[in-house]
């Protein structure tokens, strides 16, 4: 195609070779941009949705009541995954930072007598002993909830004794009928440590004469005016707090969790009574997602920004370029060549170097990102981000193609039409 | 009887000169100007600098436009009136090409009409330094849709034509002058154009070179009798040893070049110079 020819030739090897690199620079930083920040809002996204039941209905109620409003609400709603009843309560505990060590103990008679009470008699025995390191009551939001098949309404997956099966938060003793702590599960690091040993000493628990051990704490970042918040079993969180027939809490999770706000508004019609309470986590969340919309908003004006500034250059390139051949183009048109041709040439141009540019870029990006992600795991998964991976689709990388594409053709149409403009005896008389 | 191949009836060019929106002058180049060419013709128009002798070919060509162009604002002589527009040029009268009224001619009619109907030399080759001499010629013949294969073959055929066949793959940057002419002239012919127009094309030649190329001229006005409007300050080499004139004839276009509106005159002579 002879206007493909021309193209190579009328356009200075130079800034066809600038032009290229600059559009695989602005693809790639493009599609890093893109996906680290993808990777950010759906595991921000993930976490405040597993973080929260997706509606929790609110008001103190006895355990027969609870039963039948979940009823009620699973007899009039099909979206519901499942529902259970739970227990919120602040209250003040004890929390130890400990070192875990073995401690030699003797039985006598039913009571195990450990170092210096020991009076020699008496089978010898092994426990954990803990040299305690530091001390602190704290306030602490406690949740007792309940198991559907082993299921939570919340999306967590692992207790923080390390256990993966959520049924150990309603076992209390193991196969040898010893005593077990509760599978806690805690959304906020104790003393802001990710690992480590703590002890628990619960006010209400004492009589079950249990201390309680931790092996580990998941760390969530503080939230400014809220408690850590400790999950046990709904029994065990009665008990606790002696509200042994106490329920305060419906949880919910539905089928489509972005449906959460319609289905809430579903059941506060179902229950039509302003005593209950009823709200959902993108209601809870709203100062987040209202953050994320700010930084949504933040990367688009950069990567806006990116687009104009690569904008202006192509077009000033352009427009010079076709200063420079002001000759060539009257030459060209004194040869008879037609207006639609030589807007072809320029359209071309800039074609192959946005074909070029965004293809090496999107490989580029595309790698990029995957090496970014690889250097700063550490980081993104202190940040709460767990597992982090690029999330780039087909579509994404599509569109960023297009868009690119779409803005080098459009940069090209003036600099293009001045040239159809030019008039051959003026541009042979240069 | 056959209608002439060029025919320039009335034509009337006026440029205004304007400076910082003011009129300060009108030059008038052509005053009801008639010129015909008959077919196979080889016509010299001659003419002191500025008479306007490349804008008659530039008009022929197509290259120019025959009626307004380049309007602009200027301030009014009286200081009650607005703004007026002016053309920076103006101009009319109808000038036909094979038949056809060059100033209906617009966008890629006229640019068909231009590579199939004329072939243009200039006195500065007007080459693409990027490209090498086979495809400079060769350009034309794409432009009108032919493919690069037969292009490149016509293109090294009219080479060979002029002896230049060993220069094919050469950039014109390392041509002497007479050879880049001789690839323009290549590059004119290559769409077999019924008429050719050489503005000044030995003006920047050595003069061993001017001879060959008005030789070449004539005989491709004999030899495939194409018509040939050349506009040239070289009389002399248009006349052989025996002083004989050896184009059909010369057409003179005299005048004055200062600001004025004086009727400039047309007189077609066969022995100007006599």
């Amino acid at each position: 195609m002879l206007e493909l020819t021309l193209s190579k030739y009328l356009i200075k090897r130079i800034y066809s070779i600038l032009l290229t690199i600059g559009a695989i620079i602005g693809v790639a930083s493009l599609i890093i941009i893109l996906s680290l920040f993808y990777n950010y809002y759906l595991s921000s996204e993930k976490v405040f949705m597993g973080i929260h039941p997706h509606i929790e209905i609110h008001k103190n109620m006895t355990a027969q009541d609870s039963l039948k409003l979940i009823a009620r609400i699973q007899n009039n709603i099909d979206e519901i995954v499942n529902i259970q009843p739970a227990l919120y309560v602040k209250m003040r505990a004890e929390v130890s930072e400990v070192s875990r060590t073995k401690a030699f103990c003797i039985q006598q008679d039913d009571t195990m007598r450990c170092h210096s009470l020991t009076d020699g008699a008496g089978d010898l025995h092994t426990r954990y002993g803990f040299h305690i390191k530091k001390k602190q009551v704290t306030e602490i939001l406690l949740k007792g909830i309940c198991l559907d098949n082993g299921k939570a309404v919340m999306d967590f997956q692992k207790l923080i004794n390390g256990g993966t099966n959520l049924n150990r938060i309603e076992q209390y003793e193991d196969t040898n009928h010893n005593p077990l702590p509760p599978g806690f599960y805690l959304e906020q690091g104790l003393f802001n440590a990710l690992s480590g040993f703590f002890l628990i000493h619960f006010k209400g628990l004492e009589t079950r004469k249990k201390q309680y051990w931790l092996n580990g704490s998941l760390d969530m970042g503080t939230k400014k005016g809220q408690y850590p918040l400790m999950i046990m079993s709904l029994a065990s969180a009665q008990y606790a707090t002696n509200n042994k027939d106490l329920i305060n809490t419906i949880e919910i999770r539905v089928k489509q969790p972005y449906k959460a706000n319609y289905v809430s508004q579903k059941i506060r019609v179902l229950l039509n009574d302003n005593s209950f309470q009823v709200e959902n986590w993108i209601e809870k969340e709203k100062a987040s997602f209202t953050f994320l919309t700010i930084i949504k908003w933040m990367i688009f004006a950069i990567i806006f920004s990116i687009s104009i500034v690569a904008a202006i250059s192509i077009f000033s390139t352009l427009y010079l370029t076709v200063l420079e051949n002001r000759k060539k183009i009257a030459i060209l048109k004194a040869l008879g060549m037609k207006n639609a041709s030589i807007y072809i040439i320029f359209l071309l141009k800039t074609l192959t170097i946005g074909l070029t540019g965004t293809t090496f870029g999107c490989l580029l990006g595309y790698s990029g990102s995957h090496g970014f992600i690889y250097l700063f795991k550490e980081s993104l998964e202190k940040l709460g981000i767990e597992n982090p991976q690029p999330h780039l689709s087909i579509e994404d990388i599509c569109i960023v193609a297009a868009l690119t594409i779409g803005l080098f053709l459009l940069t090209a149409i003036i600099p293009a039409r001045n040239a159809v403009k030019i008039e051959p005896i003026e541009g042979l008389n240069q | 009887m056959e209608q002439p191949i060029i025919n320039v009836t009335n034509l009337n060019r006026t440029y205004n000169l304007i400076e910082g929106k003011q009129l300060v002058s009108r030059q008038q180049i052509f005053d009801n100007l008639n010129f015909t060419v008959e077919r196979g013709e080889f016509v010299a128009v001659v003419g002191p600098s500025g008479c306007g002798k490349s804008t008659l070919l530039n008009i022929i060509g197509s290259l120019d436009s025959v009626g307004n162009k380049n309007y602009v604002k200027i301030l009014p002589s009286q200081e009650n009136d607005r703004e007026v527009r002016i053309p920076e040029t103006e101009g009319e009268g109808s000038v036909f090409v094979n038949d056809q009224d060059i100033s209906l001619l617009k966008g890629a009619k006229k640019a068909t009409f231009i590579n199939q109907n004329i072939g243009f030399i200039f006195q500065f080759h007007h080459l693409i330094p990027e490209l090498t001499a086979l495809q400079n010629i060769a350009l034309p013949m794409q432009i009108r849709g032919q493919s690069k294969k037969n292009a490149f073959q016509k293109a090294l055929s009219l080479l060979k034509e002029m002896d230049m066949e060993h220069h094919a793959n050469r950039k014109p940057d390392i041509l002497s002058g007479g050879e880049k002419q001789r690839v323009a002239i290549a590059r004119a012919l290559i769409n077999s154009p019924e008429i050719l127009l050489a503005d000044e094309p030995t003006g920047s030649l050595h003069p061993q070179f001017k001879k060959d190329i008005i030789k070449l001229f004539i005989r491709l006005n004999q030899e495939k009798e194409i018509t040939i409007v050349m506009v040239t300050h070289d009389v002399d080499s248009l006349y052989n040893k025996q002083k004989d004139l050896m184009i059909t004839r010369l057409f003179s276009l005299t005048g004055s070049r200062v600001d004025s509106v004086t009727c400039l005159e047309a007189d077609e002579s066969s022995n100007i110079l006599a």
